[in-house]
């Protein structure tokens, strides 16, 4: 049976998100954010951190969750452009993540309480009680905003 | 109330004031600026004295779109809060969109500017191509010849007229 590692993600009281162990760059706390007017809500600014500034995204207010959380914990996420370029982008997530062991038993259907699993989760699994999406972050971060609005509409 | 100074007579892409009357946000606080100029013009670029600090201030024209500082815009109703002024470099491309404070930046002290991300590109925003912390503030990176040929550019029969 394969068994692997991953980071597992909070991004909401109920829901939590993995990615593959080698996409996660960095955790901020409290890192410096900007804002600015007229930005999609799923893609709240911009944080800080010493290569730059990174766009900042909380899969919450995609997922319909009107509050956006308070930016304590990003996880900063590597992912390749369509170019095959290495970038970075930021994650609000609701604490530290924390790192598990996932075995291919745990595999289960992708919860389809929302189009954006399909888009950007190549698999899932069951821990404990909840349905983990695996997400791909090269396929989220390369989304655009067209393709994100029309996911967060639907 | 407005004491109008301008700032390039001469440059191609610079273009001066329609209107009489604009609206601009500084420090979360809406400002009356009168500004008189001929008509034909399409922005505006001044010296305001408000709340006795001396402020540069640059107008686009209110039916221009995106960066419009107008009354009657309604980009800006809805912007709201908007970047409260802009600041320029006059070389291109390093023109760039301060957003909360107005100065120059010259072209020497321009940042590195961070790419554009997919996911940013509402319309409101489709003329910036870059991002950046420039003395603790958010900037943007304007593409000014693409917003120039969009909104229009100065003729030089209007360059350099003075209201």
């Amino acid at each position: 049976m394969n068994v692997t590692r991953a980071w597992l993600l909070p991004i909401s009281v109920d829901r939590q998100l993995a990615v593959g162990i080698h996409f996660m760059a960095t955790l901020l706390w409290q890192p410096p954010c900007w804002h600015l007017a007229g930005m999609p809500v799923f893609s709240t600014g911009w944080v800080a951190w010493p290569q730059g500034l990174l766009p900042l995204f909380d899969l919450r207010l995609l997922l319909g969750e009107t509050h956006a959380l308070a930016a304590e914990h990003v996880v900063v996420l590597r992912y390749l452009d369509s170019s095959q370029r290495l970038l970075f982008a930021g994650l609000r997530v609701m604490h530290r993540p924390s790192l598990i062991t996932v075995s291919d038993d745990q595999v289960c259907q992708l919860p389809d309480d929302h189009g954006l699993w399909r888009q950007i989760a190549p698999s899932c699994f069951r821990a404990a009680q909840s349905v983990v999406p695996i997400i791909d972050p090269s396929r989220l971060f390369n989304l655009n905003y067209a393709e994100l609005a029309a996911l967060s509409a639907g | 109330m407005t004491s109008v100074q301008w700032l390039d007579h001469a440059s191609n892409h610079l273009s001066f004031l329609v209107a009489d009357c604009y609206w601009f946000v500084a420090v979360n606080h809406f400002v009356s600026v009168e500004l008189t100029a001929g008509t034909g013009h399409q922005a505006a670029a001044g010296t305001v004295r408000w709340q006795q600090q001396e402020l540069e201030l640059m107008v686009w024209h209110a039916d221009q779109g995106l960066l419009v500082w107008s009354s009657t815009a309604p980009l800006y109703k809805r912007s709201l809060p908007m970047p409260s002024l802009i600041a320029i470099t006059r070389a291109a491309p390093q023109f760039a969109l301060l957003c909360d404070e107005f100065a120059l930046i010259q072209a020497a002290q321009a940042p590195v500017w961070q790419p554009w991300h997919p996911a940013h590109q509402v319309p409101y925003w489709q003329h910036v191509t870059g991002v950046a912390v420039w003395r603790d503030r958010l900037a943007l990176n304007v593409n000014w010849p693409l917003l120039v040929s969009r909104y229009g550019t100065v003729s030089q029969q209007s360059a350099g007229q003075r209201p």
